[in-house]
């Protein structure tokens, strides 16, 4: 890190190296688009280089890496003017395909970024950067300059809106929710028998838990 | 724990720290309420729709987003795209720094050869004029008409045949291979992050650009300075190359003009800057590394590089011999 301060444009080269998955993760997810999560991605490269004289360390590199992105991204989401597409009755908003699977339990193939587009950005940002970056709930706080409890707040109504949109989709499967048995917990992460695809057009993704 | 106060079901807090590991309390609540097992069923769901992984960057995009930040850093989108062009050439290699360097190396020496023929061996007289001569050259017209008392060479063909300059070829046609400077890095500066030993040399040049490198762009005895709004002084014994776009790369090595131990420091106020590449010289050839073109207006471009003390002095003795 001090080494990318100095004039070493190798350390500078290895430092965005180093973090620019993941900073292309949280832009391409807050924005919701290839090109958008590009586009903001390479604006927060730019800004990280040409910031980095003037970080004083307070933070973690990381976490102000994360912010600058966090802003790129949202900065491109407003330069677009992307918004989510609205429900209505003849336009889905989630395309959802449902097969069953062996198990009895229900595949939804959801679009994930029109899911996560539905979310306000400060929860979508909150959410991506939990459950995507697994960032932990005082690095999040630090990164939105917000305080934890708030973090929290916006994590558990993002959670909650997006578990409403694939719990509308699996009804829409003829799932009947409510007899299935729980996952079980471990270690924050349980595992249950719902399997979600996700369809992230042109190509197809895959995400579940059996 | 907490229940709402509608059915006793745990509230979406708990079952959100439920899903982060904690909560502990709440197990045992859904083991016997089938509402909240369900809503907890679908947050995970939720969690693992986002944990979902994004599809990873090809290499060639990485290697261009890091490579367009480090260009753009240095304040030029443009530069930026034509530093992705090199790289989708492929000139990515030390190697061509190195070569770049030695080619900067000679091309210099060559300049200051027919700087110091052209002006009789007089290296104060020549530090006296050709600062002043430089700066004005940076808003105005061309090398060919250098300033009064300036000892550069004109830059003619004669002359640089004379200094056994090949035929240059200009900028414009020139197969530019860029790619970001500061890739240059540490890996040709002998000494990175030490200080140059001239501290005449002052560059408050942009940090993380290739001012703020100067020291790690010093590749053996050349120094690439330059560039941005700002006063660049250059101390005893450094030499200026200033490249005009249609006088080109022959001119530009016939335009050296020396800043003697002799004279102060001269400084040189650079007029705004609209943008700036990332070129290199090999031979008469422009080949795409190392040095920064400085873009003084839409009729005149300067090259700025230094020469330290030590070659300037051999270059001085070759001659005096």
């Amino acid at each position: 890190m001090r080494a990318a301060q100095s004039p070493d444009s190798v350390a500078i080269d290895e430092l965005l190296r180093r973090h620019q998955d993941r900073i292309y993760a949280l832009c391409r997810r807050v924005t919701g688009d290839d090109d958008a999560g590009l586009d903001a991605t390479q604006e927060a490269l730019i800004a990280i280089t040409r910031g980095i004289s003037r970080f004083d360390g307070r933070s973690s590199f990381s976490t102000w890496a994360y912010r600058v992105a966090t802003n790129a991204a949202l900065d491109e989401v407003r330069r677009r003017k992307r918004r989510p597409v609205p429900l209505s009755s003849d336009q889905p908003a989630f395309a959802v395909e449902v097969t069953a699977d062996h198990g009895g339990a229900v595949i939804a193939r959801i679009d994930v970024d029109a899911a996560l587009a539905s979310l306000p950005e400060d929860h979508r940002t909150a959410i991506v950067m939990r459950d995507l970056l697994d960032l932990d709930y005082d690095t999040i706080a630090e990164v939105l300059q917000a305080p934890v409890g708030t973090v929290k707040s916006r994590i558990s109504r993002g959670r909650a809106a997006l578990a409403e949109i694939i719990r509308t989709a699996d009804a829409a499967s003829g799932n009947v929710p409510g007899g299935s048995e729980r996952p079980k917990v471990e270690r924050g992460r349980p595992e249950g028998v719902m399997k979600a695809r996700v369809t992230n057009s042109p190509e197809q993704e895959q995400v579940g838990h059996e | 724990m907490s229940t709402d106060d509608a059915g006793g079901h745990l509230s979406n807090e708990d079952l959100n720290a439920l899903l982060d590991g904690d909560g502990d309390g709440a197990t045992q609540h859904l083991d016997v309420c089938h509402a909240c097992a369900d809503r907890f069923k679908y947050m995970h769901a939720a969690r693992e729709l986002v944990a979902r992984p994004v599809p990873p960057l090809s290499e060639e995009k990485r290697a261009e987003l890091v490579a367009n930040a480090l260009a753009a850093a240095n304040g030029d989108q443009t530069n930026a795209a034509d530093a992705d062009r090199a790289r989708r050439r492929g000139i990515r290699s030390p190697l061509y720094a190195r070569a770049a360097a030695v080619a900067l190396i000679a091309a210099a020496a060559g300049g200051v050869v027919a700087a110091v023929r052209a002006s009789s061996h007089s290296a104060s007289s020549s530090a006296s004029s050709a600062g002043p001569g430089i700066a004005g050259g940076h808003g105005a017209a061309s090398t060919t008409t250098a300033p009064p008392g300036n000892t550069q060479s004109n830059g003619s063909p004669a002359e640089a045949q004379a200094a056994d300059v090949p035929t240059s070829q200009p900028l414009a046609d020139a197969p530019l291979q860029m790619r970001p400077v500061l890739r240059v890095g540490a890996a040709e500066c002998p000494n990175p992050g030490v200080p140059l030993p001239d501290t005449e040399v002052e560059i408050p040049l942009l940090a993380g650009g290739v001012g703020g490198n100067a020291n790690c762009l010093r590749l053996g005895p050349v120094i690439v300075a330059g560039w941005r709004p700002t006063r660049l002084t250059l101390g005893p014994g450094y030499v200026l190359i200033d490249v005009t776009p249609g006088a080109e790369v022959a001119l530009a090595r016939a335009g050296l003009a020396e800043f003697s131990g002799a004279a102060p420091a001269v400084g040189i106020t650079v007029p705004a800057v609209a943008r700036w590449k990332v070129v290199a010289l090999d031979g008469n050839r422009v080949l795409g590394d190392v040095m920064g073109v400085y873009d003084a207006g839409p009729s005149r471009k300067a090259l700025v590089l230094g020469v330290d003390r030590t070659l300037a002095e051999q270059l001085q003795a070759q001659l005096a011999s």
